[in-house]
């Protein structure tokens, strides 16, 4: 039975519990802070952290279900990290409620007299907060439904040996995956879209969901180097391991850019009323400089750094892109809804700290506690047999 | 091919799946032998390193392919639209300089300009990478020792063959014959230059 080193299982034992307390008291301090900077600042601060951990639980699932139907070796390396983080879907719905207290702060056409508007009025079939809500909440139990059905099999599989339970990963994953796609847009006009409510984009929900899925494979990057190292599962680090989840990073970083560009691009060439206002706020009273940022440091730079070989393969530089990566993600989440809530004028508040650490730190440590809940590799996946073979 | 005074180009081991291959590279390199090639039906994992390949300049090529591409579009564009800064737009021949107003958008529109950049980025480095991998693996070329081997046709089947040169200043053609049978291969033959 592979196990991790023992050092490591205590090294996450400690960062469990320093991620609860941390994560405690900084929701505490946010509570403080919502007294003297008022409600708006709260709960947009409280969106934009919300944003990115949704997007490492609900890209961890559609990982997960990406590796079940195209059963890559790679996806088996690192295939109980995502059932956790799948798992985390569940803490993700928990933290989704104390958004409800605070439509009215986020979304202009939750507002009492957002109706005098002509166009949020046409608008108000959709956008309205009881259908708002029972999306929502019938999105919740599908994406719990596909992740905790995906690990009760798993532990199945565990149990015994047999062999048609491999039928179900299949089966939930295939359909599980239109359904992913499906609620995963719909979800993006809902939730983030929607902030600039004049404003649509036909590229945005595609944007939205790969976003999810870059961030869920940068963190289980991450995870992957830090939990296997120095037990059983060192060997999948191998260099030739690490370079698949290299090209992918790679692949996925160049992916992004491409949505983003076109977005832009047919945005900035129509030049149209309604659609450019989204980019003259990021371009604009200090916003420009997050935009430039992003193009340097989630594109130009990472771009630069693994396209060589070797830096996909060492696992040094590869810990090293991915940690850098993952603090790109968070501005690319707050520069996707921070210039739409205060437009041409920069506002970085310390909100947005103590709500990322708060939700994080929860996040985190109920990520472990899930985690620990199975073993670290499932000894019975039909993967497991490939040990690491020349020229397969 | 019997005749004694035939020069040998090297033997040639033949090797029935990419692990043995893989194992016997390793095995050949670190008893010291350094002028030897594997030739195989498909990329194998780790063979390259086995045979101490080191790396090739292509890389680098790719990338410097890729660069001009980028700017031979970047240049295209922005001078055939009329984007150039002024100080440079006197200079250019009436046929080259051609503001057009699109749209009333600005002459140097570098948003539109991206595609054909990328475009032209993938087209040079591709182009670079194929030619330059030729060129560097000294090719064009009709002839090679190994053909005369008949097994050898094997190679876009099914079997994996690892070959020792005897320019090798290790190579002694009993003692290296002793140590890749000792290797379990499928087969040693010697190779007629």
């Amino acid at each position: 039975m592979a196990s991790i080193s023992e050092n490591v299982s205590n090294n996450l034992a400690l960062v469990q519990k320093a991620a609860f307390g941390v994560g405690l008291v900084s929701l505490a301090s946010s509570l403080a802070l919502y007294t003297f900077h008022g409600k708006k600042e709260f709960f947009q601060c409280y969106l934009i952290a919300y944003l990115f951990f949704f997007a490492i639980g609900a890209g961890s699932l559609a990982l997960l279900m990406i590796q079940h139907v195209s059963a890559g070796a790679w996806g088996f390396s690192i295939r109980r990290l995502l059932e956790a983080g799948s798992r985390t879907l569940l803490l993700l719905a928990v933290f989704f409620i104390p958004l409800v207290f605070g439509l009215q702060e986020i979304y202009p056409w939750a507002r009492p007299d957002a109706l005098k508007d002509k166009l949020i009025e046409m608008k108000s079939g959709y956008l309205n907060v009881p259908f708002f809500l029972t999306r929502a909440a019938v999105f919740f139990v599908l994406w719990n439904a596909m992740a905790f059905s995906l690990s009760y099999f798993s532990k199945k599989e565990d149990e015994s040996a047999q062999e048609s339970i491999g039928w179900w990963f299949k089966a939930i994953s295939g359909p599980g995956l239109v359904v992913f796609a499906i609620t995963i847009g719909l979800t993006s006009v809902d939730w983030a879209m929607s902030v600039d409510v004049h404003w649509y984009s036909s590229m945005y929900p595609v944007l939205f969901g790969f976003c999810c899925i870059l961030t869920a494979m940068i963190f289980h990057i991450i995870a992957m180097i830090l939990i296997y190292q120095g037990g059983d599962l060192e060997k999948y680090l191998s260099r030739n391991y690490l370079r698949d989840f290299g090209s992918f990073l790679l692949g996925f970083i160049i992916f992004w850019t491409y949505l983003n560009f076109s977005q832009f691009l047919l945005i900035w060439s129509a030049n149209l009323k309604e659609e450019v206002p989204y980019y003259v706020n990021r371009v604009t009273g200090g916003w420009q400089l997050v935009t430039i940022a992003l193009a340097l440091g989630h594109f130009v730079l990472p771009f630069l750094f693994l396209l060589r070989r070797e830096t996909k393969r060492i696992r040094f530089t590869l810990f090293f892109a991915a940690c850098f990566m993952l603090l790109m993600r968070f501005v690319d989440y707050f520069y996707l809804l921070g210039p739409s809530f205060s437009p041409r004028h920069f506002h970085f508040g310390l909100s947005q700290v103590t709500c990322f650490l708060g939700i994080g730190g929860l996040w985190l440590s109920f990520f472990i506690y899930q985690w620990n809940l199975y073993p670290p590799i499932a000894a019975r996946d039909p993967r497991v047999v490939k040990e690491p073979v020349h020229g397969v | 091919m019997d005749a004694p005074k035939t020069k040998i180009y090297g033997l040639v081991a033949e090797f029935e799946t990419p692990t043995q291959i893989v194992d016997a590279a390793n095995k050949a390199r670190e008893a010291g032998y350094t002028s030897m090639e594997a030739y195989s039906p498909f990329p194998v994992v780790d063979l390259h390193e086995a045979v101490g390949f080191k790396r090739t300049k292509l890389p680098t090529l790719a990338f410097l392919g890729g660069l001009t591409g980028f700017c031979t579009a970047f240049s295209l564009e922005t001078f055939t639209s009329g984007g150039a800064p002024s100080f440079v737009t006197p200079f250019l021949p009436d046929w080259f300089y051609y503001p057009v107003n699109i749209g009333g958008r600005p002459l140097n529109s570098w948003p539109a300009f991206i595609p054909p950049e990328f475009e032209l980025t993938v087209l040079f480095a591709s182009i670079t990478s194929v030619f330059g991998m030729l060129l560097l693996n000294g090719y064009p070329r009709i002839y090679h020792p190994l053909f005369n081997v008949p097994r050898f046709s094997l190679v876009t089947t099914d079997r994996f063959f690892l070959c020792i040169e005897a320019k090798d200043s290790k190579f002694d053609l009993q003692g290296t014959k002793q140590f890749l049978e000792g290797l379990h291969p499928y087969e040693v033959s010697e190779v007629p230059e």
